[in-house]
Formats: structure tokens, sequence, C-alpha cells
């Protein structure tokens, strides 16, 4: 027994998760860049600049998901609940809500919308761009990813044995 | 005759004597209660009374971190699978850790009344262990009067392996991300070897814009599994217990 507090411990999962996280979504990025470069043919490849923006970006798009998910589900207690929440609102939710104009600048307020608006220029995908500036996609950025730590932390600290 | 009666005391009643800083070498160890049993009567005490902070104040105070730390999870071990035997063994330990530092006192108390190079010597190395050298402190296990810092590498390293050692979620994580991408370009690849009139190249900028679209959702997903996975692993209370 480490007689550790549970924010440290707490505090250890994030960079643990982190650890697995990121060496394999790395490792999928360095397949595909490896992929597109090598076997582009006649093809334009991708430059050099592209692709170390979109591992910054890949990396941005994953790190919030995932302290949004470790502090969701230190909320909830629950992984099947937090699961299913999190992927609907990742895959299902969040995309719609981006795409209904009626809620105008309030779009600015979500994940999807700030990496967009970070994501390189050479990845367009047609998807809507909401307009906000570089700044506040940042600040987005972090907030869904301290709020959510934050809530889990205060949880966990407070959870009762 | 007041001596006797104090030697008396503290063997019938250990709990309620004096901590003194070099112990008494003529004192007999307690023959009932542990120091812990009192800081647990003390924790029950303030955990009814929703004073935790209180308590790790005191903790804080560093005066018996390892004390300290133990009635932190003591309740956690209580309700783990081995119940009151973990207790027990966890009571035990701490008394046994506590002893080596008593021990300790002793051999500072003797150190004190040697003369001559050979107490001076003496006192260096324990001037060096106990205050100016940290790491040796650690590797007494004593308590240093301060917390712990929040976190560390042994912590982050053993945080790490739990988490790599959970196959399924290794697995998943894989199949998620390495996977999609890698049987998409030798799909790609094999079908432009076969039929390059129709199927253009594996690679390219436009497929790689195509395979960023999917990884990042991809990876997203990973990253709820993981995350999820962690956040509920914390919430159990048995994690606090086996964080070792």
């Amino acid at each position: 027994v480490t007689g550790r507090s549970r924010l440290a411990l707490f505090a250890a999962r994030v960079p643990a998760g982190l650890g697995l996280l990121l060496p394999l979504v790395g490792a999928a990025f360095a397949i595909t860049a490896i992929a597109s470069t090598a076997l582009a043919g006649s093809e334009e490849a991708s430059s050099g600049s592209v692709l170390v923006h979109s591992a910054g970006w890949l990396a941005l798009v994953t790190a919030p998901s995932f302290a949004l998910a470790l502090g969701i589900s230190s909320l909830l207690g629950s992984r099947g609940t937090s699961i299913g929440i999190l992927l609907g609102w990742q895959l299902v939710a969040m995309p719609l809500l981006v795409q209904f104009g009626a809620l105008g600048a309030i779009r600015a307020g979500l994940v999807d919308a700030a990496t967009n608006r970070l994501a390189p220029s050479a990845l367009d995908d047609g998807s809507v761009a909401v307009p906000m500036s570089l700044v506040a996609a940042v600040v987005v950025l972090f907030l869904w990813t301290a709020v959510p730590l934050a809530a889990g932390a205060w949880r966990t600290c407070t959870r009762d044995a | 005759v007041q001596l006797a009666v104090d030697a008396a005391d503290v063997s019938l009643d250990g709990v309620a004597g004096d901590i003194e800083d070099g112990c008494d070498l003529t004192q007999r160890t307690a023959g009932g209660e542990q120091p812990q049993h009192l800081q647990l009567l003390a924790r029950e005490f303030f955990a009814e009374r929703g004073s935790r902070p209180a308590l790790r104040a005191g903790n804080a105070a560093g005066e018996y971190p390892g004390v300290g730390a133990a009635v932190d999870d003591v309740l956690h071990l209580a309700a783990g699978p081995r119940g009151r035997s973990g207790v027990a063994d966890r009571l035990r330990d701490v008394g046994e850790r506590e002893q080596g530092v008593c021990q300790l006192h002793r051999h500072r108390a003797a150190a004190r009344q040697l003369d001559g190079p050979a107490g001076e010597r003496r006192r260096r190395v324990e001037r060096t262990s106990l205050g100016e050298d940290p790491r040796a402190r650690d590797e007494l296990e004593l308590p240093s009067g301060r917390r712990r810092p929040r976190w560390s590498a042994r912590l982050l390293r053993a945080e790490f392996l739990k988490i790599r050692k959970r196959r399924g979620l290794f697995i998943s994580t894989v199949a998620l991300t390495l996977a999609p991408m890698l049987v998409a370009y030798v799909v790609l690849a094999v079908l432009h070897a076969t039929d390059p009139a129709t199927h253009g190249s594996a690679g390219g900028l436009e497929n790689f814009s195509g395979s960023m679209e999917v990884l990042t959702q991809l990876s997203a997903v990973a990253a709820i599994l993981v995350g999820a996975t962690l956040g509920a692993a914390i919430s159990a209370p048995a994690s606090f217990a086996s964080s070792s």
C-alpha cells in the first residue's frame, strides 16, 4: 500500500492513460503517414509540415476525449454508462449540434468546433466550420479537458468508501 | 515509585503514553493497544461528524505519516475482499514500522553517550541519513515530517503497468487505432496492384486526408474506452487498497 492520497492516484492515471493511448495512436498515425507517402505513386504526397501539423492535431483530438472520459467516468462511477453516454455525445450529438446553424455562436463551445478550427487546412473534410478565433479554440479545448478532470478529481476525493 | 507506575501504565495502556523523541529505554513495549488504534478511533470520530479536513491536517503535520496513511486506507481495506484480516495485516505492518523508528531513536540516544571520534562519526552518519539526505530517509522509510509528493515516477509506472496489463483494453485500443490503418492501406495497395487502371495509388494526400478523418474518430473512441475504464477503476474501493 502506497499511502497516497486519492487525488494523487487520480492524477497519476492521467499520464498513465495517455502513456498507453498516445503511443498506439502515434503508431497508427505513423502507418498512415508512411503509407500515404511511400505509396503515393504519381499522386501528390503529404508534405512534412502537413504531417507534423496532422500529428499534433490528432493528439489534440485524442487527449481531451480521454480527459472527458476519465472525468465523467469518475463522476458517475460506472464504466458502461460513461462509455454509452460519451460515445453518443462524441459520434452523434456533437456532430449534429455543430451542424445546427440556429445555435449560432453557442456551437463554438463544442469540442468539434474547436478541433475543426485547429485542423490542418490540407485535411479539409468538408465539415461545417464554426467561425471562432484561434485563442477561443484553445480555450474551449482547455476547458473541455480541465473541467471534467477537476470534477472527476473532486468526486474521487469525496466519494465514500 | 513514580517510574514503576509509569512503566506499568505504558505496558497496560501504551496509547495514552507520552511520545518522547529518544524513547525511554527503561519502558517496556506496550502489551495491549498500538498507537494506530487511537488514530483509528479519531478517524471514526471525525468521519462521523464530517470533519475529515481536521484529521487530514493532523496527518499533514507529519507526526506519523505511515500511520496516517494506513488509517486513510483502513476503511477501504475493511471493505475489500480480505476484510478484517486485511486490516489486521495493515495494522501489524504499521506497528512494525513504528517499532523500527523507535529502535532507531534508541540508537541515536546511545550515540549521544559516545565520546571521541567514534561518537562523532556515528552522529555524522545519522545527520546525513536523517536530515540532509532525503534519499537515505526514503530508503529507511522514516517519517519525514512532511507529505510525499503528490505523484512520483514509481506511482506513474505502477499505474501504467496496471492499465497495460488489462489485455482486453489493450487489444481494443490496438483494434481501434493500429489495425484499421494497417488493413486499409494493405487493401488499397493490393487493389492498386491488381487493377491499377480502376484503383488509384494507395497513398497520396487525398487518401491521407480520408485516413485521418477515420483515425481521429477511432482515436476518440479509444480514448473514451481507456478513460472510462480508468475512471471506473478509481471508483472501486479495492483500487485504493491494492495500489502498492
